[in-house]
């Protein structure tokens, strides 16, 4: 037995919910960065963006043992490495933007815009905030399709 | 420095240093599902280099930030020259893009059919 196999499904659903709710509070997040009104609903967005993000990414490295195991080892590697290429690049994308979010999170509540030194780091906010949400999108999509190949 | 400049440098200090790590790959601890074990060194059976490598990154990530955090907050409270909260970012930047992109071609390398 694998470690965290026999809980695996509800943590893979738990997995989906979460990574959902990261592109969501992303999307969000960007849009009221983009505008020219402030918006202090930006902090919320970053925190659910976070607390979202953090808990996609503990659970997708629980499930991963099983995923590694029965999923790519015995069929993507050897039938669709292709699959295995998309999968791969989904994992460490995730981990490397995981500071790029811790920054978001803490950016979005230490700056304020309406002062003029504080404005000059908005535009790092703006440019961490697009490339999260490319590496989210990219993630979610590719973890859809590979679960239509075969899931946990 | 003022906080939230002594803020954006630490952070862009951990990104780089995580970034770098990450292309890098320097030995990390491989994990063994199947059995349940760690190794140092590579051995038969299905591996998982993941864990070892993204736990190397951030640890090291975290560590330039515990670093640069007191150094910059030691700085003369006046603020900073312009150039260096925009180079900081722009390297982070930079750092990012540049091992997303790494991934994805060496990625492609080894698992896209020729």
């Amino acid at each position: 037995m694998l470690a965290f196999e026999t809980i695996v499904r509800p943590l893979h659903f738990l997995h989906l919910v979460a990574g959902l709710s990261s592109v969501a509070s992303c999307v969000h997040l960007l849009t009221r960065l983009l505008s020219r009104r402030h918006d202090p609903r930006i902090r919320t967005h970053a925190l659910v963006l976070g607390v979202a993000y953090l808990s996609t990414y503990l659970l997708g490295a629980l499930i991963y043992p099983t995923f590694r195991v029965r999923v790519r080892a015995e069929l993507l590697d050897r039938h669709y490495p292709w699959a295995t290429g998309l999968f791969e690049i989904k994992e460490h994308a995730a981990s490397i933007v995981l500071i790029p979010v811790l920054a978001i999170v803490v950016l979005s509540r230490v700056l304020d815009p309406r002062q003029d030194l504080d404005r000059r780091h908005v535009l790092l906010l703006r440019a961490l905030t697009g490339i999260v949400l490319l590496v989210l999108i990219y993630n979610a999509s590719a973890g859809w399709y590979l679960g239509t190949i075969r899931s946990v | 420095m003022r906080r939230q400049d002594a803020i954006v440098v630490t952070l862009c200090a951990g990104m780089v240093v995580t970034c770098a790590l990450y292309v890098v790959a320097p030995q990390a601890p491989i994990y063994y599902p199947v059995d349940h074990a760690w190794r140092l060194s590579p051995g038969p059976g299905v591996a998982m280099r993941w864990y070892g490598r993204s736990a190397v990154a951030l640890g090291a990530g975290a560590l330039a930030m515990l670093v640069a955090w007191p150094l910059s907050r030691r700085a003369p409270d006046a603020p900073p020259p312009p150039w260096l909260p925009k180079l900081a970012a722009l390297l982070a930047l930079a750092a990012i893009t540049l091992a997303l992109g790494h991934t994805v071609v060496h990625e492609w390398r080894d698992w896209m059919p020729r």
